[in-house]
C-alpha cells in the first residue's frame, strides 16, 4: 500500500481488506475514514450489530492512525502527552488515555501499546503527527506515522475467543483485557490485543497488509456453525454507544480542530476525569486541569435512559415536564434504541444542576413517521454512560 | 471651453437624484440599491460597455477575454440575492482546486476532495498535510471574524459622535464579546492581531515545513499587492482570497459563465429593470462643485448632468486628482489623497490558444489542471520577484497564476480552442530604465510566455493571440490609477478606518453630496461588491430613506 | 548550599537592574553570570543617550552626562556628507547639501515622530496590560492607553493610527526628496530589526526605539561602562552576591514551581524565585527544558522570531583616523546608509540568510579605533560567516571616507558569536524581533507576557520582554517589581 501515490480517479484509498469488504458490501455504502473506504453498512446494520452482540463481528479498522514512539524517552514522552500516569506500565500492556491541550481541552483519545520501555505504539482516531512531534520537543524520541503499514481488524463478540481458539491461536483465552501479544493465525504472525469498542469480549488483530486477506478468511472459516459477520461503521457506532465510549468530532470537537473555542471540552465535562492524574509531576494541560477540576464542569456528558422507544437523535434537553415553561439545559450527541438492552438510550450534555445520576430531564424528540414528524416529549433519567457492560468482557480465561 | 459649456448647458439638462461615475461592479451595486430604493439614478460610464475591471471582451475574433479580473468568489451572497443576479442571467461555475508546477517535474495540488488534497500534500510532507487542516481552521476563524466587519461602515476612532462610539463597540464586539464564535479569549485575540500584522511567510512558517506548501498558499497573499511574502501585513491579504464562496462552498472559487463581464452584465440588467439609466461612452471630465457642494458632472462632450448626489466609483486618486479641482479640497485631504498608496504590481496576459496546453508535470485529465495553475518554486523565489519589482523591473521569475476558463465554459473560445488568463506578479507601473515602450511590453509578454512554455510541451506552438497588459494598460483602459487592481494597497495604513484616508472612511468626502463607492473604500478590492453596497447604505441614510434588503 | 530569596540568571544590564531593585528592597539576591564581566551585551553598545529617569529614581543611579557625542554624520559617496547637531534633543543642520525645504521637512517629521513616541513612551515603561485577562487593572490600563492616544487630538491621532502600520520609506518619500536624509532616518528605523525601509511596521520600530531611548538618534552621551559599573556598585552595596564565570545549566523545578538552579559545575543554589535575563527561547528550551512545558506553549516559543542581523566590527588602525571632508570637531556618530535603495538592497540579502555585499554601517571613531555596527549580517543556522570577506567589504566602504587605513587589528563579532558568548539565541540585540506581534502584551508571546512564565516563581527580565532591547533596564525593574509583589 503506497499512500504517496495518488490518483485523482480514486480519491479514496482501499484498505488491504477491500477485496473482501467490497464482496460483502451489498449496499455499496461506504464511509470515509481518514481517506479510506470502509463499509458503513454491509447489508443490514441490525444483523451486523446482532453478530457482535451474539456471535462475533469483524470490522475493518485499518484506517485507524498508528504511531510508533521509539527512543529512550519514549515512556516520558507518553507521560507528558497523556493525562494519566503510565509509569508502571508493563510490556504487552495496553493503556487507554486521552491528551489535552494547554487549556485542558481534549484533543483525542487512543490506546497505547507498550512493547517495552523504549517502544510504544499509539492508536487513535484522528491525525496527531503534528501534536506528537511538537510534544516530543526536548525528548529523545522518534515519532513515526506507521498507519499504512499495518492492517487491522476488530473481532468483537461473545464467540470471538472461541473462534480464535478454533483457529489454534495458542493460549488466547488467557490474554488479559488491555493486554496484547504476538500470535499465529495459520502461519501468519499477528499481534492480538484484547481491546475494542464493543464493551464485550473482543479482540483487535494487527497484521502486515500482505497477510490481510488470509487473516480475514480465517476468521470466517467456521461460519457453517458460527455465524460471523462483517460489520460496518453503523453497527460499530451502535455498540460503542451501548458501551458508553465517546468519539471525538461526534460527541465533542477535538481541541485541535474546533473552530469555535467554546466547542472544546475538558475531560471532566466528558466524564473522563478518571483518566486524569493530577498527582503526576507534569503533562500538557495539567495546570489548566487543576483549575477545571476546582471549578467543576459547567456541563457534563452523561448517559440518558429515555422514555419510550423513539431514539432521541439530536434532541434538545429541557428541565421541565411542562413544555411551555421548560428551559433548555442540554443536547443529545448520540442516541439509539438498544436491541440488546431493550431500552432507549442516549448520550448527551446536561448542565451542572442535572448531571447527578438519577436526575430527570426531558427530551424533545422529532420522530419521523412516514414523511411526517411526530414531536415527543420524553422523560429521561440521567444514568451512567456505560449502558452495556457484560462480565464476559473482563473474564479470565475468556469465554470459549 | 467655458463658453462652449454654457451653450451646451442650455441644450442638455437632465436632473437625477444620483449620478454615479463609473460602471464598475461597485458602481453598479450602489446604483442597483439606490434604484431599488426608488431613486432616479444614472450611471455614467466612460466606455461603450459597463463593467470596469469585471468585463468580458472579444479582443480577438471568436475569443472572449475576462481581460482584467478572471475568477469569482468574493461577491457577497446578500448582494447576489438582493440584485437577483441569478434571475438576470449570472451563472457561476465552480472549479477544481489549484496546482503549482515545479521545476523538478512534480506538481503540488489542492483538490476539491479533502482526502485527495491530504494525500497530495503528504507527497511533500505528511506533517504539512495534517497541518493544512489546522491552518485552514485558523484562517477560517479569521474569515468568520472579518465577515461581519465587511458590511460595517468603519467607525471613526477619533470621533465622539454616538454613531462612531457605537460603531467602535460594534467592532470590539466581534473580537471580544459573545458572537457566533462564542466570544474570543485572550489567546484568540492575540492570534487575530498576529494574523493581521504578520508577514505571510512568518505566518506559514508556523504551520508548514515544506517550501512548496508555503509558496502555494502564499500566492493568495501577494496577488495584486505591492508587498512581498516577507512583508509584515501580507498575511492579512490571504483573507481577501479566502473569505469567498461559491454557492455556499466557503473558500471556493468559480468562473462566471461568459467571463467576468457576465457579473456586471447581470448587475446592469438588474439596474435597468429598476428603471436605472446607463450613459455609456460618456467620460466624465469634471465634477461640478459650488460652495463645497457637488451638484453635477461635466462630460467630455461638454454635456452636463445634474444630480443631488454624486457617487464616484473611481479610485480615490482619480476622483480627487483628476475630476475634482484641487481648489475645492482642504489641503490636508488633498495631500493625504496624493500620498494614498496605489501601486501597480500586476500584469495580465490574455491568450487565445488553438489547443489545450499539455503540462510536463500535470497529467492530462487530472482535475488539478483545470483550476488555477501557479508557477513558482519557493517563497524565496517569490520574494525575489518582489525585490525585482522594488527596483523597477519586472520579475525575472514572476509568480504566475493561470487559468483556462474555457475548459469549463465553452462560450469563451471557439469549439476546441481555449482561452487562458495569466496573472503575473510583479510588474512595475514605471520601469526604472526609462519607462514602458511598445517593445518592452512585448518583451515582457515574451518573458512570461517563455516561463510558462518551460512547463509545457506544446504551449509555445498553440498561441494564437496574446493580449499583454502591464499596469499601464490597466490604467489606460479601466482607469485604475497605476493599474492597481484593488484601487489602493491593502496595507495596515490603508485598511478599515484608514481607508482610503483617515477621517473619510465612511464613504463620504469633504465635498458635500459627493460620495465614494469604489474599492478604494472599506473593505477594499476584489469583485466583492461590499464597498458599493456600504456606500449605498450611507447615501440612503443621509436621504433618510429606509429600505429592506438582505445586505443593508 | 545557600538559600536565596531570588536568583537571577545573567548579569546583563537588566539582570543587574533587577538585582539592584530587589536588594534595595531587602531581598537576598544571587546573580549568576556566565562571563568574567557583568553587563552582557551592553559592552557592544556604543550608544547610551540617557539613563531612564525611572531607573535613576528607583536605583539612585547618577551617571554624569559626558556629552560625548552631539553630532550625527551621514556619509555619502560623493563626500557631500550631512552633519546634524543634537543640542539637548534639538536638532540642527551643520552641513548638508539638502535643500532648505527638505531640511525643514526633515526636522518637522522628526518632531512629529517625537510627539507620537512621547505618547507611546507613556506606556512604554509600565508593565503592558493584557487584553481580556479578566483583571480590572488590565482593563483600566488599556482604557487609559486608549485615552492617551485620543488626547493627541483628532488630526494627530489619525496620523498615528495611519503611520503605525506604514513603512518608513513611504512616509519619507511622501515628504522629502533628499536621498541622504531619507537614508539617515531609515537607518535609525531598521537598525537591529528584521525589517527593511520598505517593510510595513518600520515606522513603529522607530517610534518604539525613540520612546525607549528618549532620542531618535541614539547618541552616545553616557559611558556605557560607567552605567554598568554603577549598577554593579548598587548591587554590591546592597549585598547582592554575584558569581561570575559560572554558567547555569538547568533551572530546577518541582510541581511546576521553581526550586533553584544547577550550574554546569554541578553546584546547586536553591530559591523559590528565579529571574532569567537569558532570552525567552534559551530560557524555555535550554534552561528549563521543553519537557515540562505545554505543547502549545512550545509551539509559541519556537515561533518567536529571534534571528539577529547586526555584527560588530572593531578596527584598530596604526594611524590616526581622518575622515574626508569632515572637520574633527564634527565627529560623532557616523552613518553610512546613503539612501533607501541601498539599505533595502542590503536588507534583501538578509531575507535569504545571506549577508549584504554592500552593508550599512554605523560607527564611532576614537583616535585610531573604529567601532562599527554592520548590517545586515544575519544569524546563520547551518553555515558560518566568511568573516574576512565581510571585514574586507566594510573596510572597502570605510576607505571611501578614510583615505589612510593601515589596519593593525580587526575583530568581527557576528550574531552567531554573540549567541555563543552571551547565550543569546539568534544573537539578536533585542532578543527577538520588534514587530507588532511581538510587542507589548504579546512580548514575547501569549502565556509569558507581563514578565511571568507558566512556571511558578520563574520570571523573565530580559530584552525579550516588554519594552524590548536598548539599555533601559526597565525590563529588569518591572520584572523585579512583579517579584516583590509576589513575595509580599
Amino acid at each position: 500500500m503506497n499512500t504517496t501515490k495518488i490518483s485523482y480517479k480514486k480519491p479514496l484509498l482501499e484498505t488491504p481488506f477491500h477485496e473482501r469488504t467490497s464482496e460483502h458490501c451489498y449496499s455499496n455504502d461506504w464511509y470515509r475514514w481518514a481517506g479510506y473506504k470502509v463499509a458503513k453498512e454491509y447489508s443490514s446494520t441490525e444483523l451486523e450489530y446482532t453478530s457482535m452482540r451474539n456471535t462475533a463481528g469483524v470490522i475493518d479498522i485499518t484506517p485507524m492512525h498508528k504511531y510508533d514512539i521509539k527512543g529512550e524517552d519514549a515512556k516520558n514522552f507518553i507521560n507528558k502527552l497523556i493525562t494519566k500516569d503510565i509509569s508502571n506500565i508493563q510490556s504487552n500492556q495496553v493503556a487507554y488515555g486521552i491528551w489535552c491541550n494547554e487549556d485542558g481541552m481534549v484533543i483525542d483519545d487512543g490506546t497505547i501499546f507498550c512493547f517495552n520501555e523504549n517502544h510504544f505504539r499509539i492508536f487513535c482516531a484522528e491525525r496527531n503527527l503534528n501534536w506528537f512531534s511538537d510534544t516530543g520537543t526536548g525528548f529523545n524520541v522518534t515519532i513515526e506515522d506507521i498507519s499504512s503499514s499495518i492492517a487491522a481488524l476488530a473481532f468483537q463478540g461473545p464467540l470471538s475467543c472461541k473462534i480464535l481458539n478454533l483457529l489454534q491461536v495458542k493460549n488466547i483465552e488467557n490474554l488479559k483485557p488491555f493486554h496484547f501479544d504476538s500470535y499465529k493465525i495459520e502461519h501468519h504472525n499477528v499481534i492480538i490485543s484484547r481491546t475494542g469498542f464493543s464493551g464485550d469480549l473482543g479482540y483487535e488483530i494487527w497484521c502486515d497488509p500482505s497477510q490481510a486477506i488470509d487473516v480475514w478468511d480465517n476468521l470466517f472459516k467456521f461460519n457453517r456453525d458460527y455465524k460471523v459477520l462483517a460489520a460496518g461503521m453503523n453497527a460499530l457506532d451502535m455498540v460503542r454507544i451501548e458501551a458508553g465510549f465517546i468519539q471525538p468530532n461526534a460527541d465533542f470537537m477535538s481541541a485541535e480542530q474546533a473552530l469555535r473555542p467554546n466547542r472544546m471540552r475538558n475531560p471532566y465535562e466528558l466524564g473522563l476525569g478518571w483518566l486524569v492524574n493530577l498527582d503526576k509531576e507534569y503533562f500538557t494541560g495539567k495546570q489548566a486541569l487543576i483549575r477545571h477540576k476546582e471549578k467543576g464542569p459547567e456541563k457534563k456528558l452523561v448517559g440518558l435512559d429515555v422514555e419510550g422507544d423513539k431514539p432521541a437523535v439530536g434532541s434538545v434537553l429541557y428541565d421541565n415536564s411542562k413544555k411551555n415553561i421548560a428551559k433548555e439545559i442540554g443536547i443529545v450527541t448520540a442516541a439509539m434504541w438498544s436491541p440488546v438492552l431493550k431500552s432507549n438510550i442516549a448520550i448527551g450534555f446536561v448542565n451542572k444542576e442535572y448531571y447527578k445520576l438519577g436526575s430527570n430531564v426531558y427530551a424533545e424528540i422529532y420522530h419521523p413517521e412516514e414523511l411526517d414528524y411526530r414531536k415527543i416529549w420524553a422523560e429521561c433519567k440521567v444514568v451512567k454512560k456505560q449502558f452495556f457492560n457484560n462480565p464476559r468482557r473482563n473474564a479470565i480465561p475468556a469465554f470459549i | 471651453m467655458v463658453i462652449q459649456r454654457d451653450i451646451k448647458k442650455t441644450m442638455n439638462k437632465a436632473k437625477y437624484d444620483v449620478a454615479i461615475i463609473g460602471g464598475g461592479h461597485n458602481g453598479l451595486t450602489t446604483a442597483c440599491y439606490l434604484a431599488k430604493a426608488g431613486l432616479k439614478v444614472v450611471v455614467v460610464e466612460r466606455h461603450d460597455y459597463v463593467g470596469g475591471a469585471a468585463v468580458s471582451r472579444e479582443l480577438h475574433p471568436g475569443w472572449t477575454y475576462s481581460n482584467c479580473s478572471y475568477v469569482c468568489s468574493l461577491l457577497r451572497p446578500e448582494i447576489f440575492r438582493d440584485l437577483e443576479l441569478s434571475k438576470h442571467g449570472l451563472q457561476i461555475i465552480p472549479y477544481e482546486g489549484s496546482a503549482s508546477m515545479l521545476d523538478d517535474g512534480r506538481f503540488y495540488a489542492h483538490y476539491q476532495d479533502h482526502d485527495l488534497t491530504y494525500r497530495s500534500i503528504a507527497q511533500f510532507s505528511k506533517k504539512d498535510a495534517e497541518a493544512y487542516d489546522r491552518f485552514g481552521k485558523d484562517v477560517m476563524r479569521q474569515c468568520k471574524i472579518i465577515k461581519p466587519l465587511l458590511k460595517l461602515t468603519p467607525p471613526d476612532p477619533t470621533s465622539f459622535k454616538p454613531k462612531d462610539i457605537m460603531g467602535l463597540f460594534e467592532f470590539a464586539k466581534y473580537f471580544a464579546a459573545k458572537d457566533e464564535l462564542g466570544g474570543l479569549g485572550e489567546k484568540e485575540i492575540y492570534d487575530t492581531i498576529r494574523f493581521w500584522t504578520m508577514s505571510v511567510r512568518d505566518y506559514l512558517e508556523e504551520y508548514f515545513e515544506s517550501d512548496i506548501v508555503k509558496v502555494h498558499l502564499a500566492g493568495s497573499a501577494i496577488i495584486g499587492t505591492a508587498l512581498g511574502p516577507y512583508s509584515p501585513g501580507s498575511a492579512y491579504v490571504l483573507l481577501h482570497h479566502y473569505m469567498g464562496e461559491v454557492d455556499g462552498t466557503v473558500g471556493a472559487w468559480g468562473y462566471s459563465r461568459g467571463g467576468m463581464g457576465s457579473i456586471t452584465k447581470a448587475m446592469a440588467s438588474s439596474f435597468k429593470s429598476k428603471n436605472g439609466e446607463i450613459k455609456a461612452g460618456s467620460p466624465v471630465t469634471k465634477i461640478l462643485i459650488k460652495n463645497n457642494k457637488s451638484y453635477g458632472l461635466v462630460l467630455e462632450n461638454g454635456d452636463e448632468i445634474y444630480a443631488d448626489k454624486i457617487v464616484s466609483n473611481l479610485d480615490v486618486k482619480r476622483t480627487f486628482l483628476k475630476v475634482v479641482e484641487e481648489k475645492e479640497l482642504p489641503s490636508d485631504f488633498y495631500r493625504a489623497v496624493k500620498n494614498f498608496k496605489i501601486r501597480g504590481s500586476s500584469g495580465k496576459l490574455n491568450i487565445a490558444l488553438d489547443d489545450l496546453p499539455v503540462w510536463k508535470s500535470i497529467p492530462i485529465g487530472d482535475p488539478a489542471g483545470t483550476g488555477d495553475l501557479h508557477i513558482t518554486q519557493n517563497i524565496e523565489e517569490m520574494e525575489g520577484a518582489y525585490d525585482d519589482w522594488k527596483d523597477g523591473k519586472w520579475s525575472q521569475f514572476p509568480y504566475v497564476d493561470m487559468c483556462i476558463p474555457s475548459i469549463n465554459d465553452p462560450t469563451m473560445a471557439p469549439q476546441g480552442k481555449h482561452y487562458m488568463s495569466v496573472f503575473i506578479q510583479y510588474v512595475p507601473y514605471n520601469l526604472a530604465d526609462g519607462g514602458w515602450t511598445e517593445e518592452k511590453r512585448k518583451e515582457f509578454g515574451k518573458h512570461v510566455m517563455e516561463r510558462i512554455g518551460n512547463y509545457s510541451t506544446n504551449f509555445k506552438d498553440i498561441i494564437n493571440h496574446a493580449e499583454i497588459r502591464t499596469p499601464k494598460e490597466l490604467e489606460a483602459e479601466v482607469g485604475l490609477t497605476e493599474g492597481n487592481i484593488f484601487q489602493g494597497e491593502l496595507t495596515m495604513d490603508q485598511l478599515m478606518f484608514n481607508r482610503p484616508v483617515p477621517g473619510y472612511a465612511q464613504y463620504k468626502t469633504p465635498i458635500k453630496n459627493l460620495y465614494m463607492c469604489g474599492s478604494s473604500t472599506h473593505p477594499g478590492g476584489g469583485v466583492m461588491g461590499a464597498p458599493g453596497a456600504n456606500a449605498a447604505r450611507e447615501i440612503l441614510k443621509d436621504l433618510n430613506k429606509k429600505m429592506s434588503t438582505h445586505y443593508i | 548550599m545557600k538559600n536565596f530569596d531570588v536568583i537571577i540568571i545573567g548579569a546583563g544590564h537588566n539582570g543587574l537592574a533587577a538585582a539592584s531593585y530587589l536588594s534595595k528592597k531587602g531581598k537576598k539576591v544571587l546573580v549568576v553570570e556566565k562571563n568574567q564581566n557583568v553587563g552582557g551585551l551592553a559592552e557592544y553598545s556604543d550608544s547610551l543617550n540617557c539613563v531612564s529617569p525611572i531607573i535613576k529614581k528607583e536605583l539612585n543611579i547618577n551617571v554624569t552626562n559626558v556629552d560625548k557625542t552631539t553630532h550625527i554624520v551621514s556619509l555619502e559617496d560623493n563626500q557631500n556628507h550631512t552633519v546634524l547637531e543634537d543640542n539637548n534633543g534639538k536638532l540642527s543642520f551643520l552641513k548638508t547639501n539638502a535643500e532648505e525645504e527638505d531640511q525643514q521637512k526633515f526636522l518637522s517629521i522628526i518632531n512629529n515622530y517625537k510627539l507620537f513616541s512621547k505618547t507611546l513612551g507613556s506606556f512604554m515603561f509600565q508593565q503592558p496590560p493584557r487584553v481580556k485577562s479578566g483583571k480590572k487593572s488590565d482593563l483600566f490600563q488599556l482604557i487609559s492607553m486608549g485615552w492617551k492616544i485620543r488626547k493627541l487630538g483628532k488630526k494627530n491621532m489619525r496620523e498615528l493610527l495611519r503611520i503605525i502600520g506604514l513603512n518608513i520609506a513611504d512616509d519619507l518619500e511622501d515628504n522629502l526628496s533628499n536621498n541622504n536624509l531619507m537614508g539617515l532616518l531609515s537607518h535609525e528605523a531598521v537598525l537591529g530589526t528584521n525589517l527593511g525601509p520598505r517593510s510595513p511596521g518600520s515606522i513603529l520600530t522607530l517610534l518604539y526605539k525613540q520612546a525607549t531611548n528618549n532620542n531618535i538618534f541614539n547618541l552616545k552621551k553616557i559611558e556605557v561602562a560607567e552605567y554598568i559599573k554603577q549598577l554593579e556598585d548598587c548591587c554590591n552595596k546592597n549585598m547582592v552576591e554575584i558569581i561570575k564565570s559560572s554558567e547555569v545549566k538547568k533551572i530546577l523545578t518541582q510541581n511546576n514551581s521553581v526550586t533553584g538552579v544547577q550550574l554546569t559545575n554541578g553546584e546547586v543554589f536553591e530559591s523559590k524565585y528565579l529571574m532569567s535575563n537569558a532570552d525567552p527561547k534559551t530560557t524555555y528550551l535550554n534552561l528549563l527544558g521543553a519537557e515540562i512545558l505545554d505543547t502549545d506553549f512550545i509551539r509559541r516559543v519556537k515561533n518567536f522570531r529571534n534571528k539577529g542581523n547586526v555584527a560588530k566590527l572593531e578596527l584598530v588602525l596604526e594611524n590616526e583616523i581622518n575622515i574626508n571632508n569632515i572637520d574633527k570637531n564634527m565627529y560623532g556618530k557616523f552613518i553610512y546608509a546613503p539612501n533607501i535603495k541601498y539599505i533595502e538592497h542590503a536588507f534583501n540579502a538578509n531575507k535569504y540568510n545571506k549577508y549584504s555585499d554592500n552593508p550599512c554601517l554605523e560607527f564611532y571613531v576614537n583616535q585610531n579605533t573604529i567601532s562599527a555596527n554592520v548590517y545586515y549580517v544575519p544569524y546563520l543556522l547551518n553555515s558560518h560567516h566568511e568573516e574576512n570577506k565581510i571585514i574586507k567589504r566594510c573596510v572597502s566602504i570605510l576607505s571611501k571616507f578614510i583615505p589612510e587605513m593601515k589596519i593593525a587589528k580587526q575583530e568581527l563579532t557576528t550574531p552567531n558569536k554573540m549567541e555563543e558568548k552571551f547565550n543569546i539565541g539568534g544573537g539578536h540585540w533585542h532578543h527577538g524581533d520588534l514587530e507588532i506581534d511581538q510587542l507589548l502584551m504579546m512580548r514575547p508571546f501569549y502565556g509569558s507576557s507581563q514578565y511571568s512564565t507558566p512556571i511558578n516563581g520563574l520570571y523573565l527580565c530580559s530584552a525579550g520582554t516588554h519594552p524590548g532591547g536598548g539599555l533601559t533596564g526597565i525590563n529588569g525593574l518591572n520584572a523585579a517589581k512583579k517579584v516583590i509583589e509576589e513575595l509580599k
